[in-house]
C-alpha cells in the first residue's frame, strides 16, 4: 500500500533534487555573466569565457562577474552548511549561524578591523572575521558547559550573545559611517559588490576543505541529532564531536561573512528546505542544503544586479525575500506532522 | 554480566549511595522503586553517560571506565526515557543508526547491517512502516522504532528505561516478552519498570531502590511482599498471585471503592 510508494519516493527524490539544483547552479552562474551595469551580447560573453577571437569584454566577464558569481555560490553554500551543522548540534529548528551570534561576531570583528586597521588588505578579512565568529561561538559554548545547558536552549544563549554583538555593530556603524563611506553598510546587508578573484582565492581553500570534511562526516551528524544520550550509546564521543561540529560551523559562517556580509537567512532556511526536499539524512541533506544555498545566493546576486542597473540590490535582501516566499510555500504545502 | 562495586555517581542535588550489585548474564533484571529514587541515574551510570565518582562498573568482566566509546557501544545499549525523533528520518534509517558501533565513521551499511535492521523492524512489527518518517508516528509506534534501533545494535547487554512507556497493552506485552526472549538468548537485560506486577511476571531478578540506594533484590516471589511495598512506596497493599502466571501482584488497600454492586444501589 503506502509503503511501496514511499520507498520509491525516498529512492528518487535525493538524486532528482541534486540533479535539478546541480543544473540550476551553472545556469545561474552563466546568466550572472550578463547581469550588471553594462549589458553584453551572448557572443561577447562566450568569446571571453572560452578565449575565442572576436568581440570580447574580458574584464567585465572574467575579472568582475565570473569571480563574483563563484564567490556567491561558495559563500551561500558555506552558510547553508553552517546552518545545517548548527541545527543538528542544537536540535533546534530555529538555530542558525545568524541566530546564535556567529555572524554578528564575525561582522563586528571584521568591522573593527576595517575601521581601525585600514592597512589590512581585503584578502585578509577572513582572519578578523574568524576570530570574531570563534569568540561568539566560544562564548555560547562556554555558557553551555558552565550552566550545563541543554543544547535546545543553547539557541537562547546564542540569541542573547548575538543581539549584544549586533548592538556593537550598530554603535560602530553610527560612529564611523558618513554619507560618503557606506561601503561597510552595503557589505553588512549581504552584498557581493566589488568582490573579485583575490577574495575568492583567500576563502575558497578553507571553505571547500571544510565542506568536504562536513560531507564526509555527515553520518556522525545523523547520530548527534538523536541527542546526547542516544548518540553516546551508539559510540559517539559526544563532547568531542559536538565541539568539532561547532568549530566547523563557526569557520564556515565566519569566512563566508567576511566576503559577503551577513546573509542571515540562507543559514536558517537552506537546511529546512533541504530536509523537506530530500529527508533528514545528512549524507544527502548536506549537499542539497549547500547547493540550495549556492543557487539562492547566486540567483539573488544576479537578480539584484539585473533588476535596475546600474543600481544593485544587495543579495542579502533578495535571499530573504525569495527564500522566505519559497519556505512559506513549502511549510504550507507539506504534511506538518512529518517534521519539526 | 554487569557488575557494580561500590559505584557512586550523581548530580549536584542527587547522589546514589555506594552501590554493589550484579546483573546476571541471561537474566532479565527489573529496577523498581518510587519516582526519583535513582533508577535512571543507576542506568546512566552503568551506560557511562554519567561517570562514577568512585567504585567500578564492569561490563562482561571489563572495567567500563577504560573502554573506548565505540567498544562500549558494542557491549551495552541504552534506550533512554526520552527519545528524540530527528526531522525527516524514516523508521528504517533510525533502526540503521543502531548499527553505528559496528561501522566506521562513514556509516556505510554492510549486508549484515541491512539484515539486522530488517530483522529488528520485523520483530517490532514495523516492516510495513519502514519508510515512514519517525516524527509522524504515534507515541507507541515511535517507542517501537527506538526499540528496533536498540535491537539492531545487537549488544550483549541492554538497558531499557521505561520501555513500556506510551505503549498499548498489546505492545507492552510484546516488549516485555521480547526482553524476556533477549535474556533467554543469553543477554544481560536491565529495565526500569513501574508496574510491579509486570516486573514480577516477566523479570527473573528484581532490584528495588529507594532514596538512591538498593533496598532489596532477588527473585520476584521473594522480593514482592506487602512489607516491602509498604516500606518502599509507603502504600498498604495485599499481595495475591496472578491467576495466569502465579507471580505476586500488589493490590493497594487505600482509596478502596465500595464493591460495584453496592455502589449501584446508592
Amino acid at each position: 500500500m503506502r509503503s511501496e510508494a514511499d520507498t520509491r519516493r525516498t529512492d528518487l527524490r535525493g538524486p532528482v533534487t541534486l540533479a535539478v539544483l546541480g543544473t540550476l547552479l551553472p545556469a545561474l552562474l552563466f546568466a550572472g555573466l550578463f547581469a550588471g551595469a553594462v549589458s553584453l551580447e551572448i557572443k561577447t560573453v562566450l568569446n571571453s569565457l572560452l578565449g575565442l577571437d572576436g568581440p570580447r569584454q574580458d574584464f567585465i566577464v572574467l575579472q568582475s562577474r565570473l569571480p563574483r558569481g563563484l564567490l556567491a555560490a561558495l559563500a551561500g553554500g558555506a552558510l547553508a552548511l553552517s546552518g545545517a551543522l548548527i541545527q543538528a548540534l542544537m536540535r533546534n529548528p530555529l538555530a542558525s549561524p545568524k541566530i546564535v551570534g556567529i555572524n554578528s561576531g564575525a561582522a563586528l570583528a571584521a568591522l573593527i578591523a576595517a575601521f581601525y586597521i585600514p592597512a589590512l588588505p581585503q584578502s585578509l578579512m577572513p582572519i578578523p572575521a574568524v576570530i570574531g565568529g570563534l569568540s561568539a561561538g566560544g562564548l555560547v559554548w562556554w555558557c553551555a558547559q558552565k550552566g550545563n545547558i541543554d543544547p535546545r536552549h543553547l539557541t537562547l544563549v546564542g540569541l542573547a550573545v548575538g543581539l549584544t554583538l549586533d548592538a556593537g555593530v550598530d554603535a560602530l556603524l553610527v560612529a564611523n559611517t558618513g554619507p560618503e563611506a557606506s561601503a561597510p553598510l552595503i557589505w553588512l546587508t549581504g552584498s557581493l559588490w566589488g568582490r573579485g578573484w583575490i577574495h575568492l582565492a583567500s576563502v575558497a581553500p578553507i571553505l571547500l576543505g571544510l565542506s568536504l570534511a562536513a560531507l564526509i562526516l555527515a553520518f556522525r551528524l545523523d547520530l548527534q541529532a538523536l541527542g546526547a544520550e542516544r548518540a553516546a550509546s551508539v559510540g559517539v564521543r559526544v563532547g568531542l564531536e559536538r565541539a568539532l561540529t561547532l568549530l566547523a560551523a563557526v569557520l564556515l559562517a565566519s569566512v563566508a561573512v567576511s566576503v559577503v556580509g551577513v546573509l542571515g537567512f540562507v543559514g536558517l532556511m537552506a537546511p529546512h528546505v533541504a530536509t523537506r526536499l530530500v529527508g533528514g539524512r545528512h549524507r544527502i541533506m548536506l549537499p542539497t542544503a549547500a547547493l540550495f544555498g549556492a543557487v539562492l545566493t547566486v540567483g539573488a546576486d544576479t537578480i539584484g544586479r539585473a533588476a535596475r542597473p546600474p543600481i544593485e540590490i544587495s543579495a542579502g535582501i533578495l535571499t530573504a525575500l525569495m527564500g522566505a516566499a519559497f519556505f512559506i510555500w513549502l511549510l504550507v504545502a507539506e504534511d506538518r506532522r512529518t517534521y519539526i | 554480566m554487569i557488575e557494580l562495586e561500590d559505584a557512586v555517581a550523581g548530580y549536584k542535588s542527587f547522589w546514589l549511595a555506594p552501590t554493589t550489585v550484579t546483573f546476571p548474564k541471561g537474566g532479565f533484571s527489573a529496577l523498581i522503586g518510587p519516582n526519583g529514587c535513582g533508577k535512571s541515574t543507576l542506568l546512566r551510570m552503568i551506560s557511562r553517560q554519567l561517570a562514577p565518582r568512585s567504585g567500578t562498573v564492569r561490563i562482561g568482566g571489563r572495567d567500563a571506565a577504560g573502554l573506548p566509546q565505540k567498544t562500549l557501544a558494542r557491549q551495552i545499549a541504552l534506550l533512554p526515557q526520552e527519545n528524540i525523533a530527528p526531522a525527516g528520518i524514516s523508521v528504517a534509517d533510525l533502526a540503521g543508526y543502531g548499527r553505528a558501533p559496528h561501522q566506521n565513521l562513514l556509516g556505510i551499511a554492510s549486508e549484515e547491517d541491512r539484515m539486522r535492521v530488517a530483522d529488528a523492524l520485523h520483530r517490532m512489527d514495523l516492516t510495513p512502516m519502514s519508510q515512514t518518517p519517525v516524527a509522524s508516528l504515534s507515541g507507541g509506534q515511535r517507542q517501537r522504532a527506538f526499540l528496533a534501533m536498540l535491537l539492531a545494535q545487537d549488544t550483549p547487554a541492554m538497558l531499557l528505561d521505561e520501555p513500556t512507556n506510551w505503549l498499548d497493552i498489546q505492545h507492552q506485552v510484546q516488549v516485555l516478552s521480547l526482553v524476556r526472549g533477549l535474556a533467554d538468548e543469553g543477554r544481560t537485560c536491565v529495565a526500569v519498570l513501574h508496574d510491579i506486577a509486570q516486573a514480577a511476571r516477566y523479570a527473573d531478578h528484581l532490584v528495588v531502590m529507594k532514596h538512591g540506594a538498593i533496598v532489596a533484590q532477588g527473585a520476584p516471589a521473594e522480593v514482592v511482599t506487602a512489607e516491602l511495598v509498604e516500606e518502599v512506596y509507603e502504600l498498604a497493599v495485599e499481595i495475591h498471585p496472578d491467576p495466569v502466571s502465579g507471580t505476586p501482584v500488589p493490590y493497594p488497600l487505600a482509596g478502596r471503592r465500595r464493591p460495584p454492586a453496592f455502589a449501584a444501589t446508592v
